[in-house]
């Protein structure tokens, strides 16, 4: 008999899936850089057309969340006039999800578009 | 200026909501959430008061569920974690509601059915030329209805004849009959004080005066 040995972060990636569109769109706008609050919230925004809007306690809630499961992580960032602000980046964690959220889209979008092709002809 | 007057409220405002979030939260994000409440309210305050006004709503509204959610976190309960969960848990919470309120009503029905039967006669008077006989009955208005209320007496006077043939049957009854039956009999006297918390209730409406005023 054989057993297949599975990942144990692989576990977990895949036991947090599927991802609410929120949670996706605040992971997603972490994944090209680094952001802090008030910027995840404009980019969620912008990545939905303006349809999330996030408010100040969903995205804080949320961002607790991922802190605590090691989906991202938090720094000081330093601006401008010299004050320091608190900045979130997407850990490997973090970015294993996303892409897994990702793929599984992709294959939904397949499925449909499969679907839709055999109906057509 | 008067937009800058109701940012500065919001923002004070907001900064109280924060307080209300759970101690290490708010140690955690306090500050931050602050600040970025107040980028973003100036940010549409420069859109006018109506893009001021919909932030600000949108803050309000979600501020309840927010911070319930993180006192969930606080206590490290395994709730759902997805963005789905308010729905289920505002079913629980009616599901609940509704079970609390049906075994408060079966509770509060069963009593008043098992302790009061619908239609109690307290006691029976006999008129003055023994030709007649009073019965006087208590209605509880709960009872009368779908819900269960206070026990408070509705009194009504059944007149037969000798025969048992009924003479009268009144609903709403004068007040000072009621209490000069009550007074005649040691039955009575027993049913005026367990009932005089609700006497001066009674509804003044005789129908058939001379008929009450011949059995007093």
């Amino acid at each position: 008999m054989t057993y297949d040995l599975i990942d144990e972060s692989e576990m977990d990636v895949k036991t947090n899936l599927p991802l609410s569109e929120a949670t996706f769109l605040i992971l997603l706008s972490l994944a090209p850089q680094p952001r802090h609050g008030y910027a995840i919230m404009k980019e969620v925004a912008a990545l939905s057309n303006g349809r999330v809007q996030l408010s100040t306690g969903t995205l804080y809630g949320a961002l607790k969340r991922f802190l605590d499961q090691g989906w991202v992580e938090r720094f000081d960032e330093t601006v401008v006039n010299g004050r320091e602000r608190k900045a979130y980046r997407l850990t490997d964690l973090g970015q294993s999800i996303l892409d897994a959220e990702t793929a599984r889209l992709q294959n939904l979008v397949h499925v449909v578009r499969q679907q839709t092709a055999v109906s057509k002809s | 200026m008067i937009t800058e007057a109701i940012l500065s409220i919001t923002i004070h405002f907001y900064r109280l909501l924060v307080r209300l979030y759970p101690p290490q939260f708010r140690e955690q994000f306090g500050e931050e959430m602050t600040a970025v409440y107040a980028q973003r309210a100036r940010q549409a305050a420069a859109n006018g008061d109506l893009a001021l006004l919909t932030v600000w709503l949108r803050e309000l509204w979600d501020w309840p569920i927010s911070c319930l959610r993180a006192y969930w976190q606080e206590q490290h309960i395994e709730g759902p974690v997805r963005y789905r969960w308010p729905k289920r848990v505002a079913v629980l919470m009616g599901l609940l509601v509704l079970g609390v309120f049906v075994h408060q009503y079966a509770a509060v029905w069963l009593e008043y059915r098992l302790m009061y039967p619908p239609e109690q006669t307290l006691c029976r008077a006999t008129s003055l030329d023994g030709s007649e006989t009073a019965t006087l009955s208590v209605i509880y208005e709960g009872q009368r209805k779908w819900l269960p209320q206070n026990p408070k007496p509705h009194f009504y006077i059944t007149i037969v004849d000798k025969n048992g043939r009924t003479l009268l049957r009144e609903t709403d009854y004068e007040w000072p009959s009621v209490k000069s039956y009550l007074s005649m009999d040691d039955s009575f006297a027993r049913l005026r004080e367990e009932y005089a918390p609700w006497i001066e209730e009674v509804t003044v409406n005789c129908g058939l005066p001379g008929t009450i005023n011949a059995l007093n």
